[in-house]
């Protein structure tokens, strides 16, 4: 099984994945594509895309930009910066403890 | 295939937010069977979610209070099915003079009799329609998405029923549901 899909196959969510992107900066759909294909090895489709930018947008965890083109640009929110950090924090610590407990670290 | 056609495939409130960059990103895309089942799989995702896109709270407290004019519909058509079919079927269990089948009898038997039929089939069906074209009629005048959506239906429904085939096919699934349902009176009537 690749490395970056998790015990049942899947790629991460792609929650995680478009705020992790977009915590470097406004991008429109494409380049959040390209920019997660690059940090974690996941080509999202675009239905998979806009289906998680929606849900974000909802949640409020994400804001649009004005459109460039057709293009829409988006960047987090305070409050989406606020969870992403909680998120990764989290996974950080699991993470830590996995690793200490194989002796990797 | 025209990126367009797929976006078509989203619910109208989808649509009118994020049509315009979505049909470019999918124009940027290179066409796969995997994209089109991705943003197939998405659409009906889209649809089954009541909200799939940020409302405003007014419009969402419309959308509950037609969630549970629904409900109350719908358990006024199914209830007296349920009942009705449950009756039966006791009955059938044991002789009619033991209880529960004593209860269930006198149940069904009210039931067949002429004014629950005019109840269940008439009244029931009527109040339930009347509640749903109200609650529809009023949203349709506050929500421009259901109004889209809605003459997308005429429209689609109209091209259909120009189709003789399907007109037949309608007609034969009508005939054959008339069929069914005779029948099954038949086997509890008697």
């Amino acid at each position: 099984m690749p490395r970056h899909l998790n015990e049942r196959g899947q790629p991460p969510e792609p929650g995680l994945l478009i705020l992790t992107s977009l915590a470097g900066g406004p991008k429109h759909g494409y380049a959040m594509i390209e920019d997660i294909d690059r940090i974690a090895r996941v080509r999202l489709g675009p239905g998979t895309l806009y289906g998680a930018l929606a849900r974000l947008e909802a949640r409020g965890l994400i804001e649009p930009l004005p459109d460039e083109e057709r293009r829409r640009p988006y960047r987090l929110t305070g409050l989406g910066r606020e969870v992403l950090g909680e998120q990764l924090a989290s996974i950080r610590q699991i993470a830590e403890a996995g690793l200490r407990r194989l002796a990797v670290v | 295939m025209h990126p367009r056609l797929l976006v078509r495939l989203y619910p109208s409130r989808w649509r009118r937010r994020y049509e315009d960059e979505f049909g470019a990103l999918l124009e940027q895309e290179r066409w796969s069977v995997r994209l089109v089942l991705d943003v197939v799989a998405s659409a009906i995702a889209a649809r089954l979610d009541r909200y799939p896109v940020a409302i405003p709270e007014e419009r969402a407290m419309t959308s509950r209070r037609i969630d549970t004019a629904a409900a109350f519909a719908a358990t006024l058509l199914v209830l007296p099915a349920v009942v009705l079919l449950a009756s039966a079927m006791v009955r059938l269990m044991q002789p009619v003079q033991y209880q529960p089948a004593h209860a269930a009898d006198v149940i069904f038997t009210w039931f067949v009799s002429i004014n629950a039929g005019l109840l269940v089939l008439g009244v029931a069906p009527v109040l339930a329609l009347a509640l749903g074209v109200l609650v529809v009629w009023r949203r349709l005048s506050s929500d421009p998405d259901l109004r889209a959506d809605a003459h997308l239906f005429v429209d689609v429904s109209v091209r259909l029923l120009r189709r003789p085939a399907v007109v037949a096919g309608a007609l034969a699934t009508v005939a054959a549901l008339a069929v069914l349902v005779f029948a099954i009176d038949h086997a509890i009537a008697g």
